[in-house]
């Protein structure tokens, strides 16, 4: 026992880099999370477009109340919009509308506008009680809510649908978090396999080239990773009733690109690591690091500001942010295609840099 | 005949370390072409700068007049390699193995089935060609590595210490692929550090050793380079202390000694013996004495001053 123990001890030691990786990807990881979680004082308040065609006293005071709690901004309706619907950077604008204060003060009924995104149902609940809040706070003030002289009139800018619900919310981020695990271990491994097998030897004096046999190999991994994507989907559509949005090409093509930009992603990981050793722990770091940072664990408020100016460069936002066009505003083809192409052109890059890698590792040299 | 092989002052360098230095080979068409040296002699480093899995530091090689880094693709389509190691797929069977390795090597799927067939044959495994390539024994798995390799119907192969480890009836299977390419005017490098097989084998042979060439011949011109014909080894009880007495006998031409063995490299036998046997020459006791005919092996010593061990 003590001699396989010892054994066991020196292969671990000898293998440095794999040692490190191990030692050091959880406290990476770790660190990460809890700066998402606890980081609280860099967290941004809830960004509140407020469009005041009313310009009354009505508006004004509610405006002031909600500048207390939330990161109200004055402007125009076309500007709001644009936020909700095209930026996805505000869940909700609030629009009083011009007359406000005069039906107000006629003592009439008046309607305040919420133009909402609901697939950012979590900052859209905070918004709900940022209002309820504004109510209380306003009949403390004046007690113009208690009549019942002001509704609040929802619109939802972004899909056809007014809720979205949490079980819509999180498939995309978890099917997306588990193809990645599958992509990127797989692929890396796969990789590794070939060596260990001895078979590296002989593919590298193919005929077909070296960046032929790579792309092969990819290709497999490509397809069994986009069957196993769309079948989740279809297993949530069918038992979970979760929209697929209303273009099953969409999905195909955004799946597709989020897969081959993991494929080369795993490419990557497995051209950095010499060992298996190194492959595992390199592989769980990468998958936790881009998850997180890319928004498939948590919604962009529950973020840090830090953390979400950095997501335009991670490609699983951006994945995220196709999905949940697709799937939580029942967007088409034409939605997702900035993020389609930045998903390919990111592969495209990631799968160049992986070949070079892969290459002068184990090429002809 | 044209030539298949062509090396010219291939060197290969790791680092500070020179694996060979400066191969100058030509290997006719349809020849068996054996490279013999130790571990470590650099046989496997001049197969790989030739199968064009790594490239010569400096120099060149052509396989059939094509450049092994210039037109590599063109090189690659004419050989194909049996490596040392076993390089299969162990959760394909066998003719997956080798449809797999068909297709890698272009074989247009009219012809896959037929070559298969042929590969498997040639092997003798047919009759497991169905079975995991996992379930296989050790020497059906060498076996099948070269049946990868001959898939293909390349014009050159090369085999890379195919029977290390192999038991004999595998070892046995392997020697008869080899003479049936042979027949089929298949070209073959063949490296190995079997003195048996090389003997049995080889049209021609290359002995190397540090990196480099150190006699290349038919058996019967590397024989003829022994000035001796005969080797006498005698064996003491303890390591022998006059040496210089038995150098100094007539007919003698060289001696080596190791620990208490000693080898006389004479022109003839017999008139040596009997100095040795007939006293004076050396007072320890003699326990052996063995004469033997100067083979490759004796050969093989007296250029590298090394024995050739499995």
């Amino acid at each position: 026992m003590v001699a396989v123990f010892l054994k066991d001890l020196r292969l671990i030691l000898r293998d440095r880099s794999a040692l490190v990786l191990a030692m050091v990807v959880p406290i990476i990881v770790i660190s990460l999370i809890a700066g998402a979680l606890l980081d609280n004082a860099d967290r941004t308040r809830l960004l509140l477009p407020v469009v005041d065609e009313d310009e009354g006293p009505v508006a004004t005071a509610f405006t002031k109340l909600l500048s207390e709690h939330a990161d109200v901004r004055t402007m125009d309706r076309a500007e709001a919009e644009r936020l909700v619907r095209d930026e996805n950077d505000a869940a909700a604008a609030l629009v009083f509308p011009e007359g406000l204060s005069r039906a107000y003060l006629r003592g009439d009924t008046g309607g305040i506008e919420l133009l909402t995104d609901p697939a950012q149902a979590h900052a859209l609940q905070a918004m709900r009680v940022l209002l309820l809040l504004m109510d209380q706070e306003a009949q403390a003030l004046a007690d113009p809510l208690s009549e019942d002289l002001i509704v609040v009139e929802k619109t939802s800018l972004t899909g056809s649908r007014e809720e979205v619900d949490s079980f819509d919310e999180n498939v995309p981020g978890f099917a997306l978090l588990f193809v990645l695990i599958v992509v990127v271990f797989g692929t890396s491994m796969a990789l590794h396999d070939e060596r260990d097998w001895g078979t590296l030897p002989r593919l590298l004096v193919a005929p077909a080239g070296f960046t032929w046999m790579l792309l092969g190999k990819l290709g497999a991994r490509f397809l069994l990773g986009l069957a196993q994507m769309l079948l989740l989907f279809l297993w949530a559509h069918w038992f979970f009733g979760v929209s697929l949005g209303p273009s099953p090409v969409a999905l195909v093509v955004l799946s597709s690109a989020m897969v081959f930009t993991t494929v080369a992603v795993g490419l990557l990981v497995a051209g950095f690591a010499k060992t298996r050793e190194q492959t595992q722990p390199l592989s769980l770091a990468v998958v936790m690091l881009i998850s997180l940072l890319g928004g498939l664990w948590f919604p962009p408020e529950f973020v840090p500001e830090w953390m979400r100016e950095l997501q335009p460069a991670v490609y699983t936002s951006w994945a995220m942010r196709g999905m949940n066009d697709l799937v939580l505003r029942d967007r088409g083809l034409e939605a997702i295609q900035g993020a389609v192409t930045v998903l390919f052109g990111y592969g495209v890059v990631t799968l160049v840099i992986g070949i070079r890698l892969f290459r002068a590792r184990h090429s002809a040299r | 005949m044209p030539a298949a092989l062509v090396t010219k002052n291939l060197r290969r360098s790791y680092d500070e370390r020179e694996a060979v230095r400066g191969i100058s080979l030509e290997v006719a068409e349809g020849e068996i072409f054996g490279l013999l040296g130790p571990n470590g002699a650099g046989k496997t480093t001049t197969l790989s700068m030739i199968s064009t899995r790594i490239w010569p530091t400096s120099g060149d090689a052509w396989v059939f007049g094509k450049h092994v880094v210039r037109d590599v693709h063109a090189a690659r389509r004419l050989l194909n390699v049996a490596p040392q190691e076993e390089a299969l797929y162990p959760d394909l069977t066998g003719q997956e193995n080798l449809e797999f390795f068909a297709r890698l090597w272009g074989v247009p799927s009219a012809d896959r089935p037929a070559r298969v067939e042929e590969a498997l044959e040639a092997v003798e495994l047919s009759g497991r060609r169905h079975d995991p390539v996992r379930a296989y024994s050790g020497g059906m798995r060498r076996r099948l590595n070269l049946g990868c390799a001959l898939v293909s119907a390349p014009r050159l192969i090369l085999l890379d210490e195919p029977t290390v480890g192999v038991d004999p009836q595998s070892r046995v299977h392997i020697f008869q692929a080899v003479r049936k390419l042979r027949e089929q005017g298949v070209t073959i490098l063949y490296t190995t550090h079997y003195l048996q097989e090389a003997e049995d084998l080889c049209d021609r042979i290359a002995i190397m050793d540090e990196g480099q060439v150190v006699a290349l011949g038919t058996l019967s011109e590397l024989l003829g380079l022994s000035q001796a014909t005969e080797v006498i080894e005698l064996r003491f009880a303890e390591p022998l202390q006059a040496e210089a007495s038995l150098a100094a006998l007539a007919g003698v031409q060289r001696v080596e000694s190791s620990g208490s063995l000693v080898r006389l490299f004479a022109s003839h036998a017999e008139p040596v013996l009997a100095a040795v046997c007939g006293g004076g020459v050396v007072e320890q006791p003699i326990v052996q004495i063995r004469v033997t005919p100067v083979s490759l092996e004796t050969i093989f010593i007296e250029l590298t001053g090394k024995e050739l061990r499995d």
